[in-house]
C-alpha cells in the first residue's frame, strides 16, 4: 500500500484515541487509519500510554464495589466469536463503485442520496455530526471548486483517486486540514476523478469574482440542520 | 527512573493478563474476583479525573466492568495487555455514554470506531507463504538480537509467548513488548524496502 504523506496532527490522533475527539473527526481520523500503519501504530502507543495512566491511579473505592462485583457474575457470559469483521460496503454513484471506509461499512443505507452540486461535483450527507456537516464529495475529473476560505475548519481526507491545489496533491488516505485563513481551490487532473471524506465545522466562503455569487448559495455546500 | 517505573507496571500488569485469560477461557469467577479488586478502583479514579462527575463514573465502570466479564474472550494476549484491552472497553463505554446523554444520534457507536484493525494477510497466497516466509527471515536477521529471537519463536516456529518467556527467562510482559517493538521494527523496514 502506498504511503500516506498527509496525516493527522498528534493532538487528533490523542484526542481521538482518548475518546475525546468529536464524533464527525473521529470518524475521519478512523478512516484515515484504514490506509496508515503508521498512525495505528501512534494510535496503539497513545491507547497504552493512557492504559498505564490509568493502573498508575491511586484507587478510590466506591461504596456498593462487593454488590457491583456480584451482580455482574450473575450475568451470563456472552458467547462470543472473535468480532465479525465487518463485510466490506461500498457505494454507488453513477455507476461506479466505491469502497467505503470500515468505519461507515456498516451504515451504508444511513449515507443519504447523491446530490449533484455545481462544477461537475457530487456531494451525499453523512447524518452524524452534531456541530458541522460530514459529507461524501465526488468531484470529477477536471472538476475544480470555486476558490474558497472557510469560517471554520475543513478536514478533507481522500478516499480515492487525487486531487491537488497550489500547495500539492493528495491522494488515498491523505488528510488535507484548513483553516479560517486557509484560501484553496481544490481541482482534479484530467485522467483521475477523486471521492473525498469532508468535514466542515462552519460555512465555506467563496473568494473570485463570479463565484462569490455563490456565497448566498453556500447552504448547498453547507446546510446546517 | 523511568525504567523502574516500567518495571513496577509491566510486573502489575502480568496477572492481569493471566486473570482475564481465565476469564474468557473458563468463566472463572476467582480470576474476575481478583481481576475486578485490581483494577475496577483505579479505572473509577481515572474516569473521575476525565470527569469529575461520580454519578457518570460509576454508571460507566460498572457498564466497563460488566462487559469485562462478558466479553472477555475477545482478549486477545498477542495483541496487546489486559489492561491497555480494560483501557479501550472503558473509553468506548465512556464514549457511547456520553452520547447517549447528549441525546446524539445513536446509530454510530464506538465499536464502529474503534473496530479492529485486523492485521493484514496482504492477499498473500498459501502457496507463496514458504517464499515470504524465507524474505521475512532475511529481515528478521537484522533486527536487535533480542527481538529477532522472540520474533523467531513466536512467528516461524509458533512457540506460546508464555513457552518462550519461560524458556528465556524474563516476564511474559517482557516477551510482549520485545515482540511488539520487533514487528514494528519489520513493518518500517517492509515500508522501507517498497
Amino acid at each position: 500500500m502506498k504511503k500516506c504523506n498527509h496525516h493527522p496532527s498528534q493532538d487528533l490522533l490523542r484526542l481521538h484515541a482518548s475518546g475525546d475527539a468529536d464524533l464527525a473527526l473521529s470518524i475521519i481520523v478512523s478512516a484515515h487509519l484504514d490506509f496508515c500503519p503508521q498512525c495505528r501504530d501512534k494510535i496503539a502507543d497513545i491507547e497504552q500510554q493512557n492504559a498505564e495512566q490509568m493502573l498508575l491511579q491511586p484507587e478510590t473505592e466506591m461504596p456498593n464495589f462487593e454488590s457491583m462485583m456480584s451482580g455482574i457474575l450473575q450475568q451470563q457470559q456472552i458467547a462470543t466469536s472473535p468480532e465479525t469483521k465487518p463485510s466490506s460496503a461500498q457505494i454507488v454513484l453513477e455507476g461506479r463503485c466505491f469502497d467505503l471506509p470500515r468505519v461507515l461499512s456498516r451504515h451504508q443505507q444511513r449515507i443519504e442520496a447523491w446530490r449533484r452540486i455545481p462544477g461537475k461535483l457530487h456531494r451525499a450527507k453523512i447524518p452524524a455530526a452534531v456541530n458541522g456537516q460530514l459529507d461524501l464529495l465526488h468531484m470529477d475529473t477536471q472538476a475544480q471548486l470555486p476558490e474558497h476560505t472557510h469560517k471554520g475548519q475543513e478536514y478533507t481526507l481522500v478516499l480515492h483517486g487525487e486531487f491537488s491545489d497550489d500547495n500539492g496533491v493528495y491522494s488515498a488516505g491523505d488528510l488535507l486540514v484548513k483553516g479560517p485563513n486557509d484560501s484553496h481551490q481544490p481541482r482534479t487532473n484530467t485522467t483521475q476523478d477523486c471521492l473525498c471524506l469532508t468535514y466542515l465545522d462552519a460555512p465555506l466562503h467563496f473568494k473570485s469574482g463570479l463565484a462569490s455569487l455563490l456565497n448566498p448559495f453556500s447552504q448547498y455546500f453547507f446546510d446546517k440542520n | 527512573m523511568k525504567a523502574t517505573n516500567l518495571n513496577m507496571s509491566s510486573a502489575k500488569q502480568e496477572p492481569l493478563d493471566d486473570w482475564l485469560q481465565a476469564v474468557g477461557s473458563i468463566a472463572c469467577q476467582q480470576s474476575y474476583a481478583k481481576l475486578f479488586k485490581a483494577v475496577s478502583g483505579r479505572v473509577y479514579a481515572f474516569l473521575l479525573k476525565q470527569q469529575n462527575d461520580p454519578s457518570m463514573a460509576g454508571e460507566v465502570l460498572q457498564e466497563t466492568m460488566l462487559k469485562v466479564w462478558q466479553k472477555a474472550a475477545l482478549y486477545d494476549a498477542s495483541k496487546g495487555t489486559a489492561i491497555t484491552w480494560i483501557y479501550s472497553v472503558a473509553r468506548n463505554t465512556r464514549y457511547d455514554y456520553l452520547r447517549r446523554n447528549k441525546h446524539q444520534s445513536q446509530w454510530f457507536s464506538a465499536d464502529d470506531i474503534w473496530s479492529q484493525i485486523e492485521p493484514e494477510k496482504d492477499g498473500i497466497d498459501e502457496q507463496f507463504e514458504p517464499i515470504v516466509a524465507e524474505q521475512m527471515s532475511h529481515l528478521i536477521d537484522k533486527l536487535p538480537e533480542l527481538q529477532s529471537d522472540v520474533v523467531r519463536r513466536v512467528y516461524l516456529h509458533g512457540q506460546a509467548q508464555q513457552e518462550v518467556a519461560d524458556e528465556v527467562g524474563v516476564p511474559l510482559g517482557t516477551v510482549k513488548s520485545r515482540l511488539r517493538l520487533g514487528l514494528r521494527r519489520l513493518r518500517e523496514m517492509l515500508d522501507e524496502e517498497m
